[in-house]
């Protein structure tokens, strides 16, 4: 899998829900641009593709496979549980503030997008090397 | 207070996971580029 794919597959998918409100919210007047519960599940996608890409893709001998798994598990529950708090605001009178979410939202994918690229790379160079190595 | 709270665990997490991803960075090139350049000749 190449960078390229990687981009294609990964971040375009997991970014479909945030693609979709903003092709609905050019046609549809009162609609927001921008909201954090896709930015959530545009995390999940990424967080659960990186735990996917740790298992398969990445050596038994790697001395940080550990650590990128247990960040993306990190990175699965606070998306989770952002979530949540996502929908405590659809409540009349909630005590969560939107745009705070929002911006932590954007903070935290922006954080997850460096990841995921730095786990494919990783894993890319590594598949590489054990190629050359049987050459 | 509780978007604020959010927002300082987001920015917390966000540090980490940047500073996790930074030195991966520098790991994966020292790991596998220095190699694959050993295994040209070129170093």
């Amino acid at each position: 899998m190449s960078l390229c794919k990687w981009f294609i597959y990964m971040i375009l998918l997991a970014l479909s829900p945030v693609l979709c409100r903003l092709m609905i919210a050019a046609f549809v007047p009162g609609i927001r641009v921008v909201s954090a519960s896709d930015l959530m599940t545009f995390g999940l996608i990424l967080a659960i593709t990186n735990i996917s890409g740790l298992e398969t893709g990445t050596p038994a001998d790697d001395p940080r496979k550990s650590l990128h798994t247990g960040i993306s598990l990190l990175l699965v529950v606070l998306f989770a549980a952002m979530f949540t708090v996502t929908c405590f605001a659809e409540l009349p009178a909630h005590p969560v503030q939107e745009n705070y979410v929002l911006y932590g939202g954007i903070i935290i994918s922006a954080a997850s997008v460096g990841f995921s690229y730095m786990i494919w790379n990783r894993i890319i160079a590594s598949q590489t090397a054990r190629a050359r190595g049987r050459q | 207070m509780y978007g604020t709270i959010v927002l300082v665990i987001c920015v917390i997490v966000g540090i980490i996971v940047a500073a996790v991803t930074i030195s991966s960075v520098i790991d994966t090139r020292r790991r596998y580029y220095n190699d694959f350049m050993k295994r040209r000749g070129h170093s």
